[in-house]
């Protein structure tokens, strides 16, 4: 009998708690989310004008991170134009938006050849490339694959088989989530908004 | 009383959980240049915008980053850093292909004056690594249709000779098993 005396407590606890999980409870990322956030490994590449980039100086930001590479038909100009697309929707929060493309591919991909490539999706893009020793650090600290595989039946010569994240860093260089391939633009949009509001919490 | 407060705190928790999804965007469907013959039908085909080789000529003005970082104005016309092999950058082509036939046929070969090489390709998720291989042949089975998307088989331009910009369009010769070549118009478009 003492039981049903607290009994009617649960009935007003426990909608209360599953209508804030609904609407307005903690936000739940649509990505792979770190937790608790790390902060992002910094490194120091060129971009596509030769100037010098360093993650962390991109502070104050929100930083896409995708791995990629120009001979790339499908895979990386589908994420750069989903990317492209997210910064759209965003309209005038996409200035707190930087994508940065890092090429697995520098062999092929030069400064030049990077720079008209990302330009293609969208202006604001950053296209980086570095030499081999300069990459393995970085690969392995996002803990990116990125294989030469050579293609003997194709004109193409190789390809480089590779993660296809969409690393996601905060304004305060907190690495808190990651987009796998096909991500839905909607949801890649909505956990950017989400960021922009809540800074870096 | 106290049924009376459960039974209101529950219906406002119903009604706050209504919270909507977004909703749902469907793609623009792409304008049909397509062709048929021997029970295959070719339509929506479609290209992403592209670069072409780094020595070819493009067709308009590059496009400037709004960004200032340090332009140089004297950015060599081809080869940059050591760019080896020559090989342009790629492009994709995408279309519906149905075969209302009734025998089983294959899309075995393109061909197109956009690019130097054209090949069919597909790609393998394997746990979030992506892998492009070359195929052999699309089938087509009888009665069905297959779509060449984003993330899966796709028609390949190699060594494209010019850009692709959006609002283009250009021919590609498709070659089948059995309902031989068909050309249709390839129009770039952003997905």
């Amino acid at each position: 009998m003492r039981q049903m005396h607290h009994l009617w407590r649960l009935f007003v606890a426990l909608p209360i708690v599953w209508a804030l999980g609904a609407c307005g409870g903690p936000y739940q990322f649509h990505g792979t989310v770190l937790d608790p956030p790390n902060r992002a490994p910094n490194f120091v590449l060129a971009d596509q004008d030769g100037a010098t980039f360093q993650l962390q100086d991109q502070r104050g930001k929100i930083v896409l991170l995708y791995f990629g590479f120009t001979s790339c038909p499908d895979i990386c100009p589908t994420t750069l134009a989903d990317l492209a697309a997210t910064r759209q929707r965003l309209g005038d929060d996409a200035k707190q938006i930087q994508v940065v493309l890092i090429t697995v591919d520098p062999e092929r991909d030069t400064q030049q050849r990077l720079k008209r490539y990302v330009s293609l999706f969208d202006t604001s893009f950053i296209g980086l490339r570095g030499t081999q020793e300069q990459m393995a650090p970085i690969m392995k600290d996002y803990g990116v694959s990125a294989t030469k595989r050579p293609l003997p039946d194709s004109a193409l010569g190789y390809t480089v088989d590779h993660s296809a994240f969409v690393y996601v860093i905060d304004q305060a260089g907190m690495w808190r989530e990651q987009f796998a391939h096909g991500a839905a633009i909607d949801d890649m949009t909505n956990d950017l908004r989400y960021l922009i509001k809540n800074g870096a919490s | 009383m106290r049924i009376r407060i459960a039974l209101l705190t529950i219906t406002a928790a119903l009604a706050l959980s209504a919270c909507g999804q977004g909703p749902a965007s469907t793609p623009p469907t792409a304008p049909d240049s397509g062709s048929s013959a021997a029970g295959i039908q070719v339509t929506e085909i479609w290209s992403r915008p592209a670069i072409a080789m780094d020595d070819a000529q493009p067709t308009g003005a590059m496009p400037m980053p709004t960004k200032a970082m340090g332009m140089d104005a004297a950015t060599p016309a081809s080869g940059g850093m050591g760019g080896m092999n020559g090989m342009g950058a790629t492009g994709a082509v995408y279309m519906t292909i149905k075969n209302s036939g009734g025998a089983p046929d294959k899309l075995i070969k393109a061909q197109s004056d956009v690019a130097k090489t054209v090949e069919l390709h597909t790609v393998i998720n394997d746990n979030g690594v992506m892998s492009m291989r070359p195929v052999e042949g699309i089938d087509i089975p009888a009665g069905e249709s297959v779509t060449l998307k984003p993330g899966g088989f796709h028609v390949m331009l190699i060594g494209l000779n010019r850009d692709l910009k959006i609002g283009d369009s250009f021919q590609v010769t498709l070659q089948f098993e059995k309902g031989g070549q068909q050309v249709v118009q390839s129009t770039v478009r952003q997905p």
